[in-house]
């Protein structure tokens, strides 16, 4: 969730040491999950200029929302996400 | 709320509407903690679905016995055994949701075991479910023998069970407002208060619902269901604000 709450903030399109930053996650961590996201189409990997950037897909925009209402609906009952 | 069977009262009509949108509101709840669960795998979350499932679909049953009884649709003489027999199931599905919910709170607040040890509760959970259905089958067997003095013999058997469950609803829920004031306190959370909230108002609604029981009061028993139905309305607004959170973030909050 924070990879992708990493990637809309910066725009829905962000670079690995944004999200390396703002998800505090170890490298190694993050392109484990990111590789996820991507086999899992909510996130699109894109290459440009020699750099790589990472897209939030229309199915990961929708899969972020839900997570935040299921995060929202959990704090309501005092439960840990 | 076996009080409420004994005799017409004006405002009958509007009990029935209590618990037929509070029974709404909490399929509503139980519905999205499923769908979260789906999500998330929170083996709490599957408490609240299962709890509050079985709350609903009693308020739904007795909101709909009650209606047929009140508004004279079909035989008298069977609309009120089917009321006191589906009173008592509620009863025994209420018991079951507030002792599934005093569990899922105490657990989620204190164990930091494994999914299997989770999954076995909730399999206790459901054999208390299954338990309390298995008694409500037992009222009903005893209903199908027709027969005033049997109908008597329910409708004392009814008032029991209405007494007992109350007491153990009211013993479930301040375990359940205890631990959400503890949580509360910790998080600060704006959502996590109307949950408490609702909780809070659903045990005075029980306070006065056992009251009502006791001594027979019609009146407070539609003041109980009044309280109840405001426990659920606080539930629905956070059902409803939670929604508009969203894509929003934590602002809300």
């Amino acid at each position: 969730m924070d990879i992708l709450q990493a990637i809309r903030d910066d725009g829905g399109v962000a670079k690995p040491t944004h999200i390396l930053q703002k998800a505090n996650l170890s490298h190694d961590r993050l392109t484990k999950h990111l590789g996820e996201l991507v086999d899992k189409k909510l996130v699109s990997e894109n290459q440009e200029n020699g750099n790589r950037y990472y897209t939030l897909t229309e199915n990961g925009i929708k899969f972020l929302a839900e997570l935040e209402k299921a995060e929202s609906f959990v704090a309501g009952f005092g439960l840990a996400f | 709320m076996n009080s409420k069977n004994m005799a017409y009262f004006p405002f009958l009509d509007l009990t029935i509407t209590f618990d037929l949108l509070s029974g709404i509101v909490a399929l509503l709840v139980s519905y999205y903690a499923f769908r979260y669960n789906r999500l998330l795998e929170n083996s709490t979350l599957k408490f609240i679905s299962f709890g509050f499932m079985l709350l609903g679909l009693g308020l739904l049953a007795e909101s709909f016995v009650e209606a047929l009884v009140i508004f004279g649709i079909g035989d008298i003489f069977t609309a009120r055994i089917l009321a006191i027999s589906t009173s008592s199931l509620y009863h025994l599905l209420q018991i079951a949701a507030y002792f599934v919910f005093a569990i899922g709170y105490i657990r989620g607040a204190y164990s930091s075991s494994s999914s299997s040890k989770a999954a076995s509760e909730s399999t206790s959970g459901s054999q208390g479910a299954v338990g309390a259905t298995a008694s409500a089958s037992a009222v009903l067997v005893l209903v199908s023998s027709s027969g005033l003095r049997r109908l008597q013999q329910m409708a004392e058997l009814s008032r029991a069970v209405s007494l007992v469950s109350e007491i153990l609803t009211v013993v479930f829920l301040s375990m359940v407002v205890f631990q959400g004031t503890l949580i509360h306190a910790q998080s600060r959370n704006r959502l996590a208060l109307f949950v408490l909230l609702s909780f809070v108002l659903i045990l005075v609604a029980h306070l006065v619902f056992l009251g009502a029981d006791a001594f027979s009061s019609l009146t407070w028993s539609l003041v109980a269901g009044g309280i109840q139905f405001a426990g659920f309305l606080s539930l629905l607004i956070f059902l409803l604000w939670r929604s508009r959170i969203g894509s929003a973030g934590k602002a809300a909050q």
